[in-house]
């Protein structure tokens, strides 16, 4: 059982959380400020949650990654985003084919995108995906296929270019 | 391409000091039941596009009587019927009387601590002008500025003074702006003046927004002595509000319209925060258990 009593332990969790919820929340909103905005207003929600008890680490992440898609939502529907650097002037060192994926994920909708990395790069099953989520399987199993499909479509049209 | 995606994803990491700032909110939290907390910059709420408007209704009659002289002149009263007055979300302000922005309004406060320890925000300016005989309308502010945003081209100011457009300012959220995220503008005024029939269209917003960036040094070192992270609402209300009531004493906002005469009224709009219940500004059917105490924006006639 996991409970968030002790700074150490809440320390230990930023460490090993922070850069997945940032992920998620640049993958959803595609701009560095807002998405780490997000990642603080999730670690105020769990702060809020000291009584609650996790299974595990595993358990934990799973409501991590669910508030944080829930918070991307809430963003988006904002009426204010800060007037500071696009997804262009980020300063990641991408190689070109890494930024011609991204550019081309950006054009998914976000439920798209969200299923496609939870289960390519964290490695979830549909199933637990779906239980993250609180979907049904068949939805998520759609979504993968869908978003999967809508990618391939993208490139070929980007290579017809 | 999987290997693209995932090489792409693995470079997005988040910087040590939001690491450490992330690390820092466990002693921000306290174990006592507190009112939802947001650390997020900004209270969101969906709303329809359009700014509400609000209309501080003044009416100016100007009655002039004249005497009776002993030359046998008529006396009679001269009475003129322009009329001006200002509201929110369509109740009159007043001297005395409170009226406060809606729920979704208040929700869409922004505010942001800048990295010198300063601070950016933004709120929604819900105020119309209803009348009669008045031309134009005109909205200055003293510190900060109007943030108007129009479909590109169609713009409501017919002339204004422009803010220096090299500040961090807060901008509306293209999504939110339009489902054409593209054929948007935004500009900052320090003053705008619009036509009196043509103040609004339906995708125009309006904003007060403010930085620190043009504040005095002494106001600075004032802003800095509260101590005071102002992404976190709910936390500590009397805070919160003395915080805002700072940030908004200074912006001297006035409106003055032009009647088909020529003839001009102003009148001083004062801003100030007040703590209330979520039921108080919002006509939504709100449960018991969810209606806590926030920090709303509250308009007056100075």
């Amino acid at each position: 059982m996991l409970y968030i009593k002790t700074e150490k332990e809440y320390i230990k969790i930023v460490e090993m959380f922070s850069d997945m919820i940032f992920r998620i929340a640049y993958q959803n909103l595609f701009h560095t400020n807002d998405a780490e905005d997000v990642v603080q207003d999730v670690f105020l929600k769990l702060l809020q949650q000291k009584d609650k008890c996790f299974n595990d680490y595993e358990h934990l992440k799973s409501w991590l990654i669910r508030v944080t898609i829930n918070q991307c939502l809430d963003y988006k529907k904002s009426f204010f985003r800060k007037n500071t650097v696009p997804l262009e002037d980020f300063e990641i060192p991408y190689e070109q084919e890494e930024r011609e994926i991204l550019e081309k994920l950006y054009q998914l909708p976000e439920d798209y995108r969200n299923v496609l990395y939870l289960h390519y790069y964290e490695g979830y099953t549909i199933k637990e995906i779906a239980k993250i989520l609180g979907k049904k399987q068949n939805t998520i199993n759609s979504k993968l296929t869908r978003g999967r499909n809508r990618l391939k479509r993208i490139m070929e049209v980007e290579n017809e270019k | 391409m999987k290997n693209d995606y995932k090489n792409a994803l693995d470079k997005i990491k988040l910087r040590e000091s939001e690491k450490d700032k992330a690390k820092a909110l466990f002693y921000k939290v306290k174990d006592e039941k507190k009112p939802e907390m947001k650390a997020v910059r900004r209270l969101f709420k969906p709303i329809a596009a359009i700014a509400a408007s609000v209309a501080i209704i003044l009416t100016a009659n100007i009655v002039i009587p004249m005497l009776q002289n002993n030359f046998g002149i008529t006396s009679g009263n001269i009475v003129s019927d322009n009329s001006f007055s200002l509201t929110v979300c369509a109740k009159e302000i007043t001297k005395t009387e409170k009226v406060f922005s809606d729920k979704y309004q208040s929700a869409s406060d922004t505010a942001w601590d800048t990295e010198d320890g300063g601070v950016v925000f933004g709120f929604v300016f819900p105020v119309e002008c209803k009348g009669k005989n008045i031309d134009t309308i005109t909205y200055k502010i003293k510190e900060g500025a109007f943030m108007i945003s129009n479909p590109k081209g169609k713009t409501v100011v017919i002339d204004g003074e422009k803010m220096k457009n090299n500040l961090i300012l807060p901008e509306r959220s293209k999504e939110n702006l339009s489902k054409d995220i593209f054929t948007y503008e935004l500009e900052y005024y320090n003053s705008f003046t619009v036509k009196y029939n043509n103040q609004l269209n339906d995708k125009t917003c309006i904003d007060v927004v403010d930085t620190s960036d043009i504040w005095s040094e002494k106001k600075l070192s004032q802003y800095k002595k509260f101590g005071w992270d102002i992404g976190i609402h709910g936390y500590d209300l009397k805070k919160e509000k003395e915080v805002w009531d700072f940030l908004t004493k200074d912006l001297g906002i006035s409106c003055t319209v032009t009647y088909k005469d020529g003839s001009t009224e102003t009148k001083n709009i004062v801003i100030s925060n007040e703590i209330v219940k979520l039921s108080e500004v919002c006509n939504d059917n709100i449960p018991k258990e969810k209606d806590h105490e926030t920090v709303a924006k509250c308009f007056r006639i100075q």
